[in-house]
């Protein structure tokens, strides 16, 4: 008996100390690249949205559910990461709905264009940060490229084992708990760099977007009506990456044939009152606060016009929360605006907080 | 209870520094983009101003060769993984992609009849003088003639019976 107590205790400060070596290990993404936070940060949520956006950067970086909350009294949330793919998106719903049944999920569709999984890095940045479930085992089986192994996913100390050299005071910092890096999902930047143009878009032999795309797509689709929410679709205001004529012809018939509403924002930037060269912080692929408020309130008036969302802010429910969610913003949007006025760029936010 | 923490640190030490392959951790915090060494199989390569330019070939050198370009955009991608760069010299667009911190060639766009693919074809040329020189295509649609080769995919678009674009890209 005390041989096996012996063992049992052996076993048991193993995995507890491996436990917190994995905890040291894995990269906490806390400054610099965020991106790799923002998942984990939905299960903080007290209350239900609304409306809930799944997908990449044109979501995250583009829509300030704050805006959105403040203009219309929408609750929303954005579940957006770094190169999000179709079917990340799909298992990120799935994953969503075991907490909350929003009454519309919105889904930008850029990700279409990729058809196989692309690259581990971002892969991390994504299913790291999701809760162990069946969604995240499917996620990552469907996410997984050749080099990847799952039971990396499993234990990720197998995967960062070799970070032991290059720890920071972050990953001490950060070890038991983290800092929140977004504002419901949204990544504020308040620096602008100009658009100057891009190049032309590369003739593709076949614009037909993808079959294992498109199947998850699909799968949204079916999943969405089947809880009865309402999946709208929409094209981000946002020129580069291209989004060709014919993607947005497919999309047309997609939306059509399965009764949902897509919207294509690319020409409409003018009537949103979008000026790329100050309402863009990296010249044209994603919008600065100021950007992506004005995308907000012309988002927002759309979501009124043709959903039937209810206005929050009477509610004291939702109130209370969203009055701290609103500080927390303001504060950041002046910090950010402050850095800037005294720098002339951004000093603690973006890559310049890794540069220093 | 000495013995039963020296036994269980040796057993983390082993497990931790035995599992798993070592793959190279990118600068910032984030796995590596890609872990496999960067295989240049034999493909098409394009030849232009003396450089014959290969796709997943390490963009440096093939622009010291070129020169500089007439135009040149880059735009950093989400969660600064690196930049993707786009060189023109007019009749020829090469993009590149990063991988740890080296840049290699993505693709090559040919824009005019001013230049030609090694093998002698332009656009402007028909379907069929295609066909004379490369054979019959791996794949063939209402608008293109496709190419496979090692690494590398080259594609004539046609219009009318007449070649409107070639490009090379990577043969996923």
């Amino acid at each position: 008996m005390k041989r096996f107590l012996k063992i049992l205790l052996v076993v048991v400060l193993t995995f507890a100390a491996l436990n917190l070596l994995q905890r040291l290990l894995v990269p906490k993404y806390q400054t610099g690249i965020i991106e790799g936070s923002m998942i984990e940060e939905y299960y903080n949520e007290a209350e239900n949205h609304d409306v809930v956006m799944i997908g990449d950067c044109e979501l995250y970086e583009n829509i300030s559910p704050v805006t959105l909350y403040e203009e219309y009294g929408i609750t929303s949330y954005i579940r957006g990461s770094a190169q999000q793919l179709v079917w990340q998106s799909y298992y990120l719903l799935e994953d969503t709905l075991r907490y909350e049944t929003p009454k519309v999920v919105v889904f930008n569709v850029l990700s279409l264009k990729y058809d196989k999984p692309q690259s581990e890095a971002y892969n991390r940045m994504t299913l790291d940060g999701m809760e162990w479930s069946s969604a995240k085992v499917d996620a990552i089986k469907a996410s997984m490229t050749e080099d990847e192994k799952f039971v990396e996913y499993l234990f990720p100390i197998l995967r960062y084992h070799s970070r032991w050299s290059e720890l920071t005071s972050d990953d001490f910092k950060y070890l038991f708990e983290k800092d929140l890096v977004t504002h419901n999902g949204y990544y504020m930047r308040a620096d602008a760099k100009p658009c100057m143009g891009f190049p032309d878009p590369m003739p593709l032999a076949d614009y037909t977007l993808g079959e294992n795309a498109m199947k998850y797509l699909e799968k949204m689709t079916k999943l969405c009506k089947e809880k009865g929410i309402e999946l709208i679709l929409i094209k981000a205001p946002i020129e580069y990456p291209h989004w060709y004529d014919e993607w947005d012809v497919q999309m047309e018939e997609y939306a059509k044939e399965n009764g949902l509403k897509y919207i294509n924002f690319i020409p409409l930037q003018e009537e949103i009152g979008l000026d790329m060269t100050k309402d863009t912080y990296d010249a044209g692929l994603h919008l600065n606060v100021w950007g992506a408020e004005k995308f907000s309130i012309y988002f927002g008036k759309w979501l009124k016009e043709n959903t039937e969302l209810p206005d929050r802010r009477r509610d004291e429910k939702y109130s209370s929360v969203w009055e701290e969610k609103t500080k927390r913003y303001e504060k950041e949007k002046k910090q950010q605006t402050d850095e800037l006025e005294k720098y002339g760029k951004l000093v603690s936010f973006g890559a310049n907080a890794v540069k220093g | 209870m000495k013995r039963i923490l020296i036994l269980t640190l040796l057993l983390c030490l082993v497990l931790v520094s035995c599992g798993g392959e070592e793959k190279n951790d990118e600068k910032v915090n984030t796995p590596d983009t890609e872990t496999k060494e960067n295989t240049v199989t034999p493909g098409y390569t394009f030849d232009f101003k003396g450089a014959s330019v290969a796709l997943d070939a390490k963009m440096e050198s093939i622009a010291n060769t070129l020169g500089e370009p007439s135009s040149y955009f880059e735009s950093e991608s989400c969660a600064y993984q690196g930049l993707d760069k786009v060189y023109s010299w007019g009749s020829v667009i090469i993009r590149t992609y990063p991988k740890d911190s080296v840049d290699y060639v993505l693709s090559i766009e040919l824009k005019d009849d001013s230049v030609s693919t090694p093998e002698g074809v332009s656009i402007g040329d028909t379907a069929e003088s295609v066909e004379a020189v490369y054979g019959a295509p791996t794949e063939k649609t209402s608008s293109a003639l496709i190419y496979r080769k090692g690494n590398t995919v080259l594609t004539f678009l046609v219009s009318e019976g007449e070649i409107n674009a070639i490009t090379y890209t990577r043969n996923a």
